[in-house]
């Protein structure tokens, strides 16, 4: 399995198929981290829709996703993604972890 | 009016590192308890921001030690709860700082009116930490006693608070990670139960490294079932066993600060080895299926 990137505890996945479904339109999206302040931001324009523990995101134009102080920025190319948070146990289940 | 520079001199080029300097600096100068903030400096902002809202500065003030007592205050006051304050205070030092820079190379002067409100908001920044501005009343928070940080600028004090408000609370972190109090002055006073509740990986990795990994895993009674090195990372992976379940034992890619730190997380106890393990985490597949296939990998990690 080939994954398009990590960053700390996001798990980025490019889609092989577009997103289906309505989008909405977003701006420096913070996709994870707004509760410890660990933000992590992805910059510019983008449009999204939250499913379960994924977020579905299309990327318009070349980006970064940035991280609050710790983790280094990454480049993202245009395209369909499916990014979710990694998973732990805990619980009696699964849960994402947090940071 | 505003003047329109070219270019800086190189003593204004110069000048923008000094006022960055002076204005973190003074983020961190400890406070006299028995100094009261300064009350002019206080009421010349507070003309300004409810004149903002066409509203005239209550006659009431109170200034309160922590932004703690602020919302107590603030929720017998109204008789609604309040979660969050107006973050305006020191914390606005950041822009201020910028438009004090234009008015010292004189690009702006006290008599721009912006300017002249920024500078206000910067005195009462010194004076003030932050405040919820209410209409009848005005809650000011102090400035903290003591604020200590470490060499990258996080709230960090490894012997006691990071914080120390003037109404007598106390904060604590862990290189910018918030943690209880317990975990920087009695750290091995964790029992398995009361580790294995912390849900948060980074408050976990801080308690692993101030405690040290050594008296974590004694603790849990944790050994190592299998080690992974992912060879186009170089990062090596540890999954564990202890009475309780498994633990994946994870080096981090190196950060913005080039530090690469250690994380604790549990996984799923029918999981043997700790690739698979990682798969796991990084997917939705049973442990079984990670088993089969654990081959994962990115083309970027940081």
């Amino acid at each position: 399995m080939d994954l398009y990137a990590r960053h700390g505890d996001l798990v980025i996945e490019r889609r092989v198929t577009p997103i289906d479904g309505d989008l909405t339109p977003a701006r420096d999206l913070v996709l994870a981290g707004q509760d410890s302040g660990g933000v992590h931001t992805l910059r510019g324009a983008s449009a999204q829709r939250r499913d379960g523990r994924t977020t579905l995101v299309r990327v318009p134009e070349p980006t970064t996703l940035e991280h609050a102080g710790r983790h280094k920025a990454i480049a993202i190319e245009p395209g369909d993604y499916e990014i979710r948070s990694l998973r732990e146990r805990g619980d009696d289940g699964d849960r994402v972890v947090e940071d | 009016m505003a003047t329109k520079l070219e270019d800086l001199t190189p003593e204004q080029d110069a000048l923008c590192d000094r006022v960055a300097e002076e204005y973190i600096a003074d983020l961190t100068a400890p406070r006299d308890p028995a100094v009261m903030p300064d009350m002019g400096a206080i009421e010349r902002w507070l003309d300004v921001a409810y004149r903002l809202y066409d509203l005239p500065r209550p006659k009431r003030i109170e200034i309160v030690g922590s932004p703690f007592a602020a919302l107590k205050l603030a929720g017998e006051l109204t008789g609604e709860e309040h979660e969050n304050t107006d973050w305006c205070g020191t914390g606005d030092g950041g822009w201020a700082s910028f438009y004090d820079y234009f008015r010292r190379i004189g690009v702006l002067t006290e008599e721009d009116k912006e300017a002249a409100e920024v500078l206000a908001l910067r005195d009462f920044g010194r004076e003030a930490w932050d405040s919820v501005l209410l209409d009848e009343c005005a809650i000011v928070i102090r400035r903290p006693l003591a604020i200590v940080v470490d060499g990258e600028g996080r709230l960090h004090n490894d012997r006691g608070p990071c914080i120390e408000w003037a109404g007598g609370e106390k904060d604590f972190s862990w290189h910018g990670v918030w943690v209880p109090e317990r975990t920087i002055v009695d750290p091995r006073s964790y029992t398995r139960a009361e580790y294995e509740a912390i849900t948060n990986t980074e408050e976990r990795r801080a308690l692993c490294e101030i405690a040290g990994w050594d008296w974590v895993a004694a603790l849990l009674d944790a050994r190592i079932v299998d080690t992974w090195t992912d060879v186009s990372t170089s990062l090596v992976y540890e999954l564990l066993s202890h009475p309780g379940g498994k633990v994946l034992r994870k080096q981090s890619p190196a950060l913005q600060n080039g530090s690469q730190p250690t994380y604790v997380e549990p996984v799923h106890e029918d999981l043997s080895t700790a690739r698979a393990a990682r798969k796991w985490q990084a997917t939705d597949w049973t442990p079984t299926q990670c088993e089969r296939d654990p081959a994962l990998t990115y083309r970027t990690e940081a």
